[in-house]
C-alpha cells in the first residue's frame, strides 16, 4: 500500500466511501483496475474500515482469495454469446450468493471489464455483509425514545436511544468507530483489571 | 420460674442480643480505606491464576467469554475467547494486546498503556478517587460457588455512576461488578458465571498461542501521542474529579472521503479513577455531522456530539449525559 502515492490512495479511499464525484469515477476505476496494488489497497481500506466500525462487519471469508478463484474460473470459461450475471439475494442465509457468469464476446477492453465486474461483485458482497449485519443483528432493546434529562440546571440536549427493536434506525458507523476507540484506549479505571478489561474484551458493544 | 432462672434467662437474652448485634454489624461490615481496598482487588487480579466464564449484560444485550489468566513473576498473561458475537481471541501480556479474528484472518495488535497505570497511581496517594466516591460494605453473598464480600462505591455527586462490587473473600478478586445509575438502578453487569481458582494454566502455551500470528494480517492502529494544547484544544473549566490521562491522534475518518480536509481526529482521555471519558475532535463535515446531542448507546455508555465552529466534537464515556455535556460545553478551540 505504501507504494501508492497519496493521490491514488485518496481516490481509492473516496471510492470505498462512495464519495467520488461522478465525473471522476470512470477514470479512477480504470486506474484502480489496472493496478493490482490499488486493488489490494481498496480491499485493505474495506477491511480496516469494517474492523474499526466493528469486528463483526469484517468480511467473514477470504474475499480476495474468492476473487482470485473467480477470476481464474472466468479465464477458463468458454466464450458464449451474451453476458448474464445473476446475483441471488438470499441474504437470510448469511451466505454471499453464488455468482453465475457467462463471458461474452471478447472486446478490446475485455480484461478491464472483467476487473470491473469483479469489483462490482465484491462491492455487492461487501454491501450484503454490511447490510445484513446492520439489519439482522440489531439486538432487542425497548423502542427508540426521546427523553429529556432535567437533573441539572445545565441545559442538555435530548438523549436519543441508539438502537431499536425493529431496526428502524440504522446506527451511525462513525459513532461505532469512536466507541471502539474509546474502549481501546479508554479503560482508565482502577477497576480495569480484571473487570474493566474483561468487560471490554467480552462485550463488543451494543446492538449491531 | 424461680427468680434465679428468670435472671439467667434475662442475661442469656441480653447475651444473644449483644452477640447477634455484633454479627449483624459484621454482616454489614466496616469498609476498609478506599485506596487500600482498590489495591487489594488490583493485586488479586494480578496474582490470581484462574479460568472462568465471564458474562456481561448491558442495555438488554448479553455477551460471554471464556477466560484464562496466569501470572508469572512480573508478567501477566490472559486469554479471552468470545463465546458470543464475532469469533475472536484476545491475548494480553501486560499492556500488549492482540486480537485475532479467525474468520477474516486479521489480527489487531495494540498497546494499552492504561493497563499498567493504576497500581502506581494508587500507591502514590495521588489518587483522588476517595474525594468523589465512598466505599461502603453492604454484606456477603455467594457468586459462582465462592463466598464474596459485597461493597458499594457510592458517587458523591451526579457527574458519575456508582458501582456494586462482589469481591472473593480470600483473594479479593472481583467476581461481579454492577454499574448503577443515579437512582441506583443497574445499568450494566459483568460477572464470572463460573470460576476456578489456582488451576494449572500454562504460561508457555498462552505465550505460544499469542505469538502464533502466521496466516493473519496484522493491523496496528495508527496512533500518535500528542497533547491537547498542541492540537489547539483546551477545557475552559475542568469537570469535577476528571483528570487528563492522555491525548492521541488518529487517522482521519475513513468515512470522511475526499471532501474531508485530511485533518486527523484527536482523542483526549479523562478519568476520575473509575470512569473514563474520551473527547474526539475532528473537522466538521456537513454531510456526516448532522445531529447534535446525546445518544444512549445501551448500558452505561453514552455519547454526545456538538459542533464547535469548523469542528465536530464527540464525547464518549461511561458517565451520565450531564457529564458529557459538561465536557462538550467546556471544550474550546484555541487556534
Amino acid at each position: 500500500m505504501d507504494e501508492l502515492d497519496s493521490k491514488a490512495r485518496e481516490h481509492v479511499c473516496a471510492l470505498v466511501d462512495g464519495c467520488l464525484p461522478e465525473g471522476e469515477l470512470a477514470q479512477v476505476l480504470s486506474a484502480l483496475l489496472a493496478d493490482p496494488q490499488s486493488v489490494q489497497t481498496w480491499h485493505a481500506y474495506h477491511v480496516v474500515g469494517d474492523v474499526l466500525r466493528s469486528p463483526e462487519l469484517a468480511p467473514g471469508r477470504s474475499d480476495l482469495a474468492f476473487l482470485e478463484r473467480l477470476e481464474r474460473r472466468l479465464a477458463e470459461e468458454p466464450e458464449r454469446p451474451g453476458i448474464v450475471a445473476t446475483h441471488s439475494s438470499a441474504w437470510n442465509s448469511k451466505e454471499i450468493a453464488p455468482v453465475m457468469v457467462d463471458m461474452g464476446t471478447p472486446v478490446a477492453n475485455a480484461p478491464v471489464f472483467r476487473w470491473k465486474m469483479l469489483a462490482g461483485v465484491a462491492s455487492t458482497a461487501l454491501f450484503g455483509v454490511l447490510a445484513l449485519n446492520l439489519w439482522t443483528e440489531v439486538n432487542p432493546k425497548p423502542g427508540a425514545q426521546m427523553s429529556a434529562l432535567n437533573k441539572d440546571a445545565q441545559p442538555l440536549p435530548p438523549v436519543v436511544v441508539a438502537d431499536t427493536r425493529a431496526g428502524s434506525m440504522i446506527r451511525d458507523p462513525r459513532l461505532d468507530e469512536l466507541m471502539a476507540a474509546h474502549r481501546q484506549l479508554g479503560g482508565h479505571s482502577a477497576l480495569q483489571v480484571p473487570a474493566g478489561f474483561l468487560r471490554n474484551a467480552t462485550y463488543e458493544g451494543p446492538a449491531r | 420460674m424461680s427468680r434465679v432462672s428468670r435472671r439467667f434467662l434475662l442475661v442469656s437474652a441480653l447475651l444473644v442480643l449483644i452477640v447477634g448485634g455484633n454479627a449483624l454489624a459484621q454482616s454489614a461490615g466496616v469498609a476498609p480505606p478506599l485506596n487500600a481496598w482498590l489495591m487489594r482487588v488490583h493485586q488479586a487480579a494480578r496474582q490470581s491464576v484462574y479460568t472462568g466464564t465471564f458474562v456481561v449484560s448491558a442495555g438488554g444485550n448479553m455477551a460471554s467469554a471464556r477466560i484464562w489468566h496466569v501470572c508469572d513473576g512480573s508478567q501477566q498473561l490472559e486469554r479471552v475467547e468470545s463465546l458470543s458475537g464475532t469469533p475472536r481471541a484476545i491475548f494480553r501480556r501486560n499492556d500488549q494486546v492482540i486480537t485475532f479474528f479467525p474468520a477474516s484472518r486479521v489480527a489487531i495488535a495494540e498497546v494499552r498503556e492504561s493497563l499498567g497505570l493504576f497500581p502506581n497511581l494508587l500507591k502514590s496517594n495521588d489518587s483522588s478517587i476517595g474525594d468523589f466516591y465512598q466505599l461502603k460494605s453492604i454484606g456477603y453473598d455467594r457468586i459462582a460457588g465462592f463466598d464474596a464480600d459485597v461493597f458499594q462505591l457510592v458517587a458523591n455527586d451526579q457527574l458519575r455512576y456508582g458501582y456494586r462490587v462482589w469481591s472473593e473473600k480470600k483473594t479479593g478478586l472481583i467476581m461481579q461488578l454492577q454499574t448503577l445509575d443515579l437512582d441506583g438502578r443497574v445499568l450494566e453487569q459483568a460477572a464470572f458465571s463460573e470460576l476456578q481458582l489456582d488451576v494449572p494454566v500454562s504460561v508457555g502455551k498462552l505465550s505460544r498461542m499469542m505469538a502464533h500470528t502466521e496466516g493473519y494480517r496484522i493491523l496496528r492502529p495508527d496512533l500518535q501521542k500528542t497533547d491537547a494544547q498542541t492540537q489547539g484544544w483546551t477545557l475552559r473549566s475542568a469537570v469535577d474529579g476528571f483528570k487528563p490521562m492522555g491525548c492521541y491522534q488518529r487517522p482521519a475518518a475513513v468515512a470522511a472521503g475526499p471532501g474531508g480536509n485530511g485533518q486527523k481526529t484527536m482523542q483526549w482521555i479523562f478519568s476520575d479513577g473509575l470512569a473514563t471519558v474520551s473527547i474526539f475532535a475532528e473537522a466538521y463535515d456537513s454531510r456526516r455531522h448532522v445531529r447534535e446531542g446525546a445518544t444512549d448507546m445501551g448500558g452505561a455508555t453514552h455519547t454526545l456530539t456538538r459542533r464547535i465552529g469548523d469542528w465536530w466534537a464527540t464525547v464518549v464515556g461511561e458517565v451520565p449525559p450531564i457529564t458529557l455535556n459538561a465536557f462538550a460545553q467546556a471544550l474550546e478551540r484555541k487556534k
